[in-house]
């Protein structure tokens, strides 16, 4: 747990809910966590906050995560490089995710219904060593 | 004398007008067949005029001869702009990246290129004949694009290959079409999920401990919401799967992959189902290594399908069987003669197997025979009607052998040469 003290890990979520059942495990594993609504706010935040990492939902009002990931990703050194996990309910080939995902790696996808939060929790894990 | 010479004058006379009226009824048939000549003429005309496709015709260089009103219009192209040029020059044609199709790859330069597949009928219809099956977009004298499908046919007259003729069809609508029902299956899938996903995140939270301890009943009830939504999100994502089957909806995208190692991974995930059941599991690979070109998650749902059917009919103590091969052309598999070289898995089982009376309907969708509804109540009856669906789009096959109370084995093929590519426009699950 405390190896993760200082990992940060952004949250764009817009469904109220989701975002606090998944901040609430990440901190309870040890993470510190940030919250957005949608991609606008998202963004803002990962460039000033430089999280470890970005769990992206999708579908949201104001800015879609697909976007958000493109953005972020044209923005800086660091948007360059940040691992993103996009968690989302929408199937593989919906809004050309996976073609999204090979555009902007280090990017990655998993279904939400599909996954527990220890499971997610685990990708995260790997995906920050993976960094390293 | 006199009288010899008014007999011939008379016989000449007689010639004469013989000859005349010969000549006039020869004049009279052919008149006749000019009007015949004239009116088919003009009927095929009309007829190439009010197909309501394009169509254009080309000389065995590929050069247009002859294009309908329809292409004129599509394309912005005059007849007398284009006739003797080049088709492939005269109509780029795009493909989804929006990068031209190189002139080889374009259809009718494939049937340019093998006329001699062309020459085996002896009337002037066709032969081998191309369609496009992804969609592709056509350029316009204007360079604006719309999608098409294409069918490119050889022209032969007498037996011999006299050109090429191509029909598109401009299939905007149908994508618009396909635009609206994709979008609704995106929404359904993210809208119907959504809940259950929250109710699965919040059981996990209770139940993983960091939020207090519960007594045991009260754990039982947590665990029976849990394994509940679970069934809810199985249900919700086979249901999608079924709306996109039957919307058209979906995509067949290949790779090349070790068919055998994604049979042995399904097994291995679901290998605590089977020790949990006390199944005995026998898994055959006839070959190592069988490299097939598939769409690997349709190829896992199949599989995952037939296994966890094996898993829930057979009683504990029982035994599945999973064999991987190849089998050629000729071969008999399960009392059927393949009629090309395929990738083969049979999944048998020792389970409550399927009554006669039902073997015909387990296909179809929602069926389920009473017997099954007996050993495992939760199931839909979607799952083989599901994985008939795909093999079917993607150039497989099932089908299989059963006895009751003895056990099933069924039999999945899918051609050496790959599950065929099909363009929907979404993946069929989740």
């Amino acid at each position: 747990m405390t190896e993760d003290k200082k990992t940060k890990i952004l949250i764009v979520e817009d469904e109220a809910v989701i975002s606090k059942t998944y901040a609430d495990e990440l901190r309870d594993e040890g993470f510190l966590v940030l919250a957005a609504m949608n991609g606008k706010d998202g963004l803002e935040l990962a460039l000033r906050e430089k999280p470890d990492l970005v769990l992206l939902d999708i579908l949201m009002p104001v800015m879609d995560g697909l976007t958000m990931m493109d953005q972020l990703r044209q923005k800086d050194l660091y948007g360059k490089n940040v691992p993103i996990i996009l968690l989302t309910n929408l199937s593989a080939s919906e809004e050309n995710i996976m073609k999204a995902i090979t555009k902007n790696e280090p990017a990655y996808y998993l279904v939400k219904s599909d996954w527990n939060l220890s499971q997610v929790v685990q990708k995260i894990r790997e995906r920050l060593a993976a960094k390293t | 004398m006199t009288q010899f010479l008014e007999v011939k004058k008379s016989s000449d006379r007689k010639e004469l007008e013989d000859s005349r009226n010969a000549i006039l009824n020869v004049l009279e048939d052919l008149h006749t067949e000019k009007v015949q000549l004239a009116e088919t003429k003009a009927k095929d005309e009309a007829i190439l005029a009010s197909i309501g496709d394009g169509m254009v015709a080309t000389d065995t260089d590929g050069k247009i001869v002859l294009v309908n009103k329809m292409f004129e219009k599509m394309l912005g192209w005059k007849e007398t702009e284009i006739r003797g040029k080049l088709l492939v020059e005269i109509v780029p044609m795009i493909n989804e990246s929006g990068k031209a199709i190189p002139e080889p790859e374009r259809p009718i330069n494939t049937i340019l290129k093998e006329p001699a597949k062309a020459t085996t009928t002896t009337t002037t219809t066709t032969t081998t004949t191309t369609t496009t099956t992804t969609t592709t977009y056509y350029k316009r004298k204007d360079g604006t694009l719309f999608p098409v499908v294409i069918t490119t046919s050889p022209i032969l007259a007498q037996n011999e290959f006299v050109g090429v003729v191509e029909v598109f069809r401009d299939i905007t609508k149908e994508k618009e079409i396909d635009k609206v029902k994709s979008e609704f299956i995106s929404l359904a899938s993210h809208q119907l999920k959504t809940p259950p996903t929250i109710v699965k995140l919040l059981t996990e939270r209770l139940l993983g401990g960091k939020m207090g301890t519960f007594t045991k009943k009260q754990k039982e009830c947590f665990d029976d919401i849990r394994s509940s939504n679970e069934r809810m999100i199985d249900i919700v994502n086979t249901l999608l799967s079924v709306s996109r089957i039957e919307l058209g909806s979906f995509n067949i995208e290949v790779t090349k992959k070790d068919a055998c190692a994604i049979v042995q991974s399904i097994l291995g995930e679901l290998k605590s189902v089977i020790n949990k059941g006390q199944l005995k599991l026998q898994i055959i690979f006839g070959d190592k290594n069988i490299m097939v070109m598939l769409d690997e998650p349709f190829f896992r749902m199949v599989i995952s399908n037939l296994i966890t059917n094996a898993i829930h009919y057979t009683a504990k103590g029982g035994e599945i069987r999973v064999l991987c091969k190849t089998v050629n052309k000729g071969q008999v598999l399960g009392e059927k003669l393949l009629e090309e070289d395929c990738f083969v898995v049979v999944v048998s089982d020792t389970g409550c197997g399927i009554p006669q009376g039902d073997q015909s309907k387990i296909f179809t969708k929602f069926f389920r025979a009473d017997n099954a509804r007996e050993k495992h109540a939760n199931g839909t009856g979607l799952g083989l009607y599901i994985v008939k669906s795909i093999l079917d789009h993607s150039g497989g096959s099932i089908w299989f052998t059963s006895r009751e109370r003895k056990g099933s084995v069924f039999y999945v093929t899918i051609p050496m040469t790959g599950m065929r590519v099909e363009a929907g426009t979404k993946e069929l699950t989740t």
